[in-house]
């Protein structure tokens, strides 16, 4: 390493869990002179992650200057003369981007973690005395068995999937580039939060494997195969110190083989955080066929990280490793404090004592009879089955394979906050009745819904749809925008192949006489039920299987012979469904939207909801519902029904001071629904 | 008499150690060396027969899950244990206790020049290291690498304590007591030979140049990744080391160690030659080279002679190549000398394999290995 002056610095990624502790260290480095974040163009995007980061590190008005960019473009998407300034502007470049989801979607993967790095090589290439920092993963070693040391890359290895392959290629391009010899590169083993009080950015990383450790009865792993976490706050700083020193090289950023812990002992560390006393029975590869298959291979020996280079370069900055033995439980309890957000009592302190009181006047618990009467209207050829719940704003919920009840905990806090809310249940998984004839394509299904909300005198909605009900209101949504004041996605099944590969499996076993009736009767089979052909992937902690929700699960879907008709032929018209012309007409879609992802989402990765977010205009966020698969709304109801109220909350504001200046000015009434352009 | 088990090399230390025949293998600051640079699920204990306080005898022992101990047998077994090791999960790897220098060019059990009774302090040796196998549950006990020099009477004292003997891989010696590099080129190696190791330089002359750096810890970020490649590369990947171990090697004193450097005109080090010696043996221990240049088999034949021709100048009679790449070597002038493996099985399920584990190391005899150098066939 060579003394620097101070250094200007851009940094990328600082929205992610290693790049806000990089921010939070260079905010208070002494060798930093200006410090630049490159952020998105979009405004929005840009304001809300802004005021993100703040809470997170403090005010960053006058420390910081933004630079607006998008890395996967050429140039960031700039000008020449910007990109030729921006080249000039800084002498330290710190790479922290990333798409840290590891799923096997390459494309984006690749979109996200090699496009930028091919751009900061032409950007390097622009100013030869720039050095780029560049956040990569000690998992480019991949299943690697064996020592990875700080000098190895390609070691023949494999890939368990798109994120770390992504990185490898990163890592690849960059050795090979002509100004390699610029570039530092950082491999940090699972990161989690700050070691002292668990706090983080946001719940990424290694955050999901964790969440998999804490909860899970029984996990595919190998008990004593070692695994490697490091607090986010180590990785921040070490990068920090050694971008400002001027270290060149690879470094290792892992607790290393001696501190790091076996599976087992990881798994009851996390178990005692999450409040259980028994960590996760780890069962080997050859009998977790039941389980589910995203961290199978990240519990099973991987590369031992040789830290040799890092332990070298930060002994003079006095960085020890943490021991992971020490700070995992409180990285856990952290975590679920975090996850289970108390959205509801926040609204209430924010409220005037007299709204608060009339909320609670009128809400409505899970008790009364008005949540559980079933009420039926005939729609065409099809009775609608359907809940009519509070008084307000509608709101329509349109399910899933989860079931209409599934949203109930979610409902009963929205009919909290003066809205109405109507349960419509879908045709084929629930008492919506049908003769054969009936059209079961789900674009049908949401004229149905159309034609429900015309019969109760409801012109407009917000509409919030998850799994397949979600893409009965992405059809609603296409065809009668007018009638949507805002729309919510949750887990939509239809941007990936259609039909999906689960649901196209199911299909062909509905094509064989008596498959529904087979299939309810395997249901019976807690295992199978358990398992995740049964319902395992409906959640993320199967411990939320009790043998009562299994129950209802199963009635929903095929509890009696006339729901096991509908089941089948729900299925029978699946590949019916035009859903390319959905995904297309999306893309022009105004509505306000937000999607709410499952972090553990076992069907769908959130790089799903990540691309509806990217195709939706009118899309306003993502929200990552962590711990929860594709029934967020179930597993994780609190905080579920806190990121939609807060959004429903937004859009009503949005929609009344739009409405006040004209009802001011031509007296006219109060609209109640909003005509959005296309 | 006896036997002791000691957790690091430090608690024995080098001054005990010094009455006995270590050679370079069992050199107290190559121990040290591998102890400080382990890392896995790998532990070293170090077993001593004590007479009076004296260490008569001596030996490591490496315990663990994770050495390559099948890396000699069929590679359908060596395939079929790692999936099944994949499979099942850790548990069910085999735990081995390895006695002897894990990269030892040769083994032997050193002991005191004036001990007598050999017989008493093996058996004591080998009844420690059933303790220290037991302590550590180990399926499988080995002496690795039992050199032919070993007095047959010790070894037999090996087979009577149920060891099952087989050939493990011949080490290769070359003889440097000559008087000059030029008259080993003429005494030791054939017509041919001389005219290749000419044309070798020759080839080199103005392209690279080869220097030999005795204090070479600052030149282990730039060499150890052709180290890594080379490892990468080989056929038997017995122990894996990281950058570690080389700083150890450097920072030692007993024995002496230097690196020979192979850089090419533009200072790109093309290849590097990692150096053990003392007074009277050099092993030629570590090599690295840049697979990425055309002339990487040139390149291995300039550390080669070059690390022989350092042997030469101090004046050292024996220079051990290792037991790998036995074509070239004997090209070099070595000799093959035969190395026995003796194994121990205490998981039941594997006693039964260890008749046939004997058969197929028969293939791994000098005499063996030599008929297939002839033909041109390196193991």
């Amino acid at each position: 390493m060579r003394p620097t002056p101070k250094s200007r610095i851009l940094l990328t990624g600082a929205a992610t869990l290693a790049g806000a502790e990089v921010l939070r260290e260079l905010l208070s480095h002494p060798d930093v002179d200006s410090l630049r974040l490159l952020l998105p163009f979009d405004e929005a995007a840009r304001t809300r992650l802004i005021s993100h980061l703040e809470a997170y590190v403090g005010p960053l008005a006058r420390r910081v200057t933004i630079v607006m960019g998008d890395l996967r473009l050429p140039r960031f998407g700039l000008s020449i003369g910007a990109w030729d300034e921006l080249a000039a502007s800084f002498d330290v470049g710190i790479h922290c981007a990333q798409r840290e989801t590891t799923d096997q979607n390459l494309e984006l993967a690749r979109q996200a973690n090699v496009l930028p790095v091919e751009n900061w090589i032409r950007l390097l290439e622009r100013n030869p005395v720039l050095r780029l920092h560049h956040l990569s993963t000690g998992f480019v070693g991949g299943a690697r068995r064996g020592l990875l040391t700080e000098f190895d890359l390609d070691c023949g290895q494999r890939f368990h999937n798109a994120y770390e392959r992504s990185k490898f290629e990163a890592e690849v391009r960059l050795r090979e580039s002509r100004v390699s010899d610029r570039v530092t590169i950082y491999r940090p083993s699972h990161t989690l939060g700050r070691a002292k009080n668990g706090a983080a950015f946001h719940l990424g990383g290694a955050y999901p494997l964790l969440a998999a450790l804490a909860s899970s009865k029984a996990l595919p792993g190998d008990g004593r195969a070692r695994i490697d976490f490091v607090p986010a706050d180590y990785v921040g700083a070490a990068i920090a110190s050694l971008a400002c020193a001027g270290a060149d090289g690879t470094f290792h950023l892992a607790c290393g083989w001696h501190a790091s812990l076996p599976v087992k002992e990881a798994a009851a560390i996390a178990a005692r955080g999450r409040g259980r006393k028994r960590g996760a029975l780890l069962l080997p590869r050859i009998a977790a066929w039941m389980l589910p298959a995203r961290s199978l291979e990240l519990l099973h020996q991987g590369p031992v990280f040789d830290t040799y280079r890092a332990d070298l370069a930060l002994a003079p900055f006095a960085l020890t490793r943490p021991d992971p033995a020490q700070w995992l439980e409180t990285a856990v309890r952290a975590a679920d404090a975090r996850s289970v957000a108390p959205s509801i009592a926040i609204d209430d302190e924010l409220q005037p004592r007299s709204e608060r009181a009339a909320i609670h006047a009128v809400s409505v618990t899970r008790d009364d009879p008005a949540f559980t009467e079933k009420r039926f209207h005939q729609v065409g050829d099809v009775n609608v089955a359907y809940r009519d719940i509070g008084s307000g704003t509608p709101v329509v919920f349109l399910h899933g394979f989860a079931g209409a009840h599934a949203w109930d905990a979610v409902v009963e806090r929205v009919v909290a906050t003066k809205r109405r809310a109507l349960i419509i249940e879908t045709l084929g998984i629930s008492d919506t009745d049908a003769p054969p004839s009936a059209d079961y394509t789900l674009s049908a299904q949401a004229a149905r819904v159309r034609g429900l909300l015309s019969a109760l005198g409801i012109a407009s909605a917000h509409i919030v749809g998850n799994d397949s009900g979600c893409v009965v209101a992405e059809f609603f949504a296409v065809r009668w925008p007018h009638c949507v004041r805002s729309l919510t996605l949750s887990d939509s099944d239809a941007q990936g192949p259609w039909p999906p590969p689960h649901a196209a499996r199911l299909a062909s076993l509905m094509r064989i006489p008596g498959g529904a009736a087979l299939l309810a009767s395997l249901m019976r089979v807690p295992l199978v039920a358990r398992s995740s052909f049964g319902f395992g992937r409906l959640v993320h902690d199967r411990s939320l299987l009790t043998p009562e929700r299994i129950r209802r699960y199963r009635d929903t879907v095929a509890g009696t012979p006339a729901r096991r008709r509908h089941l089948t032929r729900f299925f029978r018209t699946l590949r019916d469904n035009d859903v390319a012309m959905l995904n297309q007409s999306l893309a022009q879609l105004d509505v306000p939207t937000l999607i709410v992802w499952g972090a553990d989402n076992a069907y769908y990765s959130p790089s799903y909801g990540r691309k509806l977010l990217d195709t939706i205009p009118g899309a306003r966020r993502l929200e990552i519902i962590p711990f929860a698969s594709v029934s967020s709304h179930e597993e994780r109801p609190e905080l579920f029904a806190a990121k939609l109220i807060e959004f429903l909350n937004e859009i009503d504001d949005e929609l009344e001071a739009e409405l006040r200046p004209r009802h001011q000015s031509s007296g006219t009434s109060a609209r109640t629904s909003r005509v959005y352009t296309t | 008499m006896r036997a002791h088990v000691y957790e690091s090399i430090d608690e024995i230390g080098a001054a005990q150690l010094a009455p006995l025949p270590t050679g370079l293998d069992f050199s107290f600051g190559l121990l040290r060396a591998m102890e400080r640079s382990l890392w896995g699920e790998l532990h070293v204990r170090y077993l001593t027969v004590e007479d009076d306080g004296t260490v008569v005898a001596f030996t490591p022992v490496y315990v663990g899950s994770n050495l390559n101990f099948n890396a000699l047998l069929p590679k359908a077994i060596q395939t079929g244990y790692d999936a099944l090791v994949s499979g099942v999960g850790s548990a069910i790897a085999t735990r081995v206790a390895v006695t002897g220098c894990l990269i030892s060019d040769r083994g032997w059990i050193p002991m005191h020049p004036e001990l007598t009774d050999h017989a008493t302090a093996l058996q004591l040796l080998l009844r420690a290291l059933d303790g220290v196998a037991k302590q550590h549950h180990a399926q499988l006990a080995m002496l690795k690498d039992i050199h032919r020099d070993f007095p047959a009477e010790d070894r037999a004292v090996f087979r009577r304590a149920g060891y099952t003997e087989g050939f493990s891989l011949p080490t290769i010696r070359i003889n440097t007591a000559y008087a000059s590099f030029e008259d080993y080129l003429t005494k030791q190696l054939s017509k041919n030979g001389r005219k290749h190791a000419r044309k070798q330089f020759h080839k080199a002359e103005g392209t690279y140049t080869l220097r030999a750096i005795e204090d070479f810890e600052s030149m282990i970020p730039r060499v150890f990744p052709l180290h890594r490649a080379v490892f990468l590369k080989a056929k038997y990947q017995f122990e894996e080391l990281g950058p570690r171990f080389f700083v150890e090697c450097a920072r030692t004193r007993s024995p002496r160690t230097e690196l020979v450097v192979c850089e090419r005109n533009d200072g790109h080090i093309a290849g590097s030659l990692m150096i053990f010696y003392d007074e009277r043996e050099q092993q030629n221990k570590r090599i690295g080279i840049d697979y990425d240049l055309p002339d990487s088999g040139l390149i291995y034949n300039l550390l080669n002679y070059t690390g022989i021709q350092r042997a030469i100048e101090r004046g050292i009679q024996t220079l051990w190549l290792g037991q790998s790449s036995y074509v070239p070597k004997t090209r070099l002038g070595g000799t093959l000398e035969d190395q026995y493996l003796y194994i121990k099985a205490y998981d039941p399920l594997l006693k039964p394999t260890l008749p046939l584990q004997r058969w197929w190391m028969s293939r791994y005899s000098a005499a063996h290995v030599l008929a297939g150098v002839e033909q041109g066939v390196s193991l």
